[in-house]
């Protein structure tokens, strides 16, 4: 499978993470009795969201039989977000004991890249023609 | 119960809005208070790309204007990757911002309000909206009825060219 890739732009809420998990088979790997858990590592800056990484937050599981899990993010967890690429994973862990049943993927092929926001200004021209900003100041490129 | 050890990860589009039904729009999760589930009023598609209207696909240059230009509107489609046309009943707003590209030492990326149609978002022009020669990177700031945003695309793969121009 080709290399799985997610782009957010930071301040967006979507998309989501939403993903399907696979067996060697390419069959869904059956998630009942399992709970999830978003596991994103950083790679090119030292935290992910604000915070230590790895960042591991509870995911949910869409359709047990159907291997799908999704994870809605948080407003502050975008907002926080350093642009740059992050490994994607979801460990799974047994409901009932706690304990560790599997991460997939077992290869790191799953990555999710973080871009700047898209920031645009109003601008109008001055008495010499030049292109200014209606508040200001200069803009600060993204 | 995992059974051996080759295990991939697919990324997927959102989930449709039916399944947005799945637990509720809006709930408590442990203790913090956070929304999960997707909501029926967020797109099911992750990978929006823009094109000129009526969605023909890429081009040299998506939208070529003259400086100064006023008309035609601009007109953008939504598509996901498979082609078929966003869900423009679920957007709020529509915001486009142009970014000059190649000019180094200079930043120039004004914003416009789109208006959302049902198949296209347009901008009309006003008088001084193309004032500056260049090559622009495209993309929409889109806000969806549920309050979430998207930025399309995500990639910089959207041109728009402003060539010199008379001066009314």
């Amino acid at each position: 499978m080709s290399e799985q890739k997610l782009t957010l732009r930071v301040g967006n809420r979507l998309p989501q993470f939403s993903a399907t998990l696979l067996d060697e088979f390419g069959d869904p790997i059956d998630l009942t009795g399992l709970r999830v858990w978003l596991v994103i590592r950083a790679i090119d800056s030292p935290t992910v969201f604000g915070e230590a990484s790895p960042y591991v937050v509870e995911a949910t599981v869409v359709a047990a039989a159907s291997g799908t899990v999704r994870r809605d993010w948080l407003q502050v967890e975008v907002d926080a977000a350093i642009p740059g690429r992050y490994n994607v994973s979801v460990r799974l862990t047994d409901a009932a004991t706690g304990d560790q049943v599997s991460e997939v993927p077992t290869r790191r092929d799953a990555t999710l890249i973080v871009r700047p926001a898209i920031v645009g200004f109003n601008y109008m021209q001055d008495a010499d023609g030049e292109l200014v900003l209606t508040t200001g100041g200069q803009p600060i490129p993204t | 119960m995992v059974t051996n050890r080759a295990l991939t990860l697919h990324f997927e589009a959102g989930t449709s809005a039916v399944d947005g039904n799945y637990g509720s729009a809006t709930r408590t999760y442990g203790e913090a208070t956070w929304t999960y589930g997707q909501q029926a009023l967020d797109p099911t598609e992750t990978r929006y790309k823009l094109t000129a209207y009526p969605g023909w696909g890429p081009r040299s240059a998506d939208w070529e204007y003259r400086q100064w230009d006023t008309s035609p509107d601009m007109e953008i489609a939504l598509l996901a990757p498979n082609g078929a046309a966003a869900n423009y009943a679920i957007i709020d707003t529509a915001e486009l911002v142009l970014t000059m590209v190649g000019y180094a030492g200079f930043f120039y990326a004004p914003k416009f309000s789109l208006t959302v149609g049902a198949d296209r978002l347009t901008r009309t022009w006003a008088e001084h909206d193309l004032p500056a020669v260049g090559r622009y990177r495209v993309a929409v700031n889109l806000t969806f009825d549920s309050g979430r945003t998207l930025s399309v695309p995500a990639d910089d793969g959207a041109v728009f060219v402003v060539r010199d121009g008379a001066r009314p």
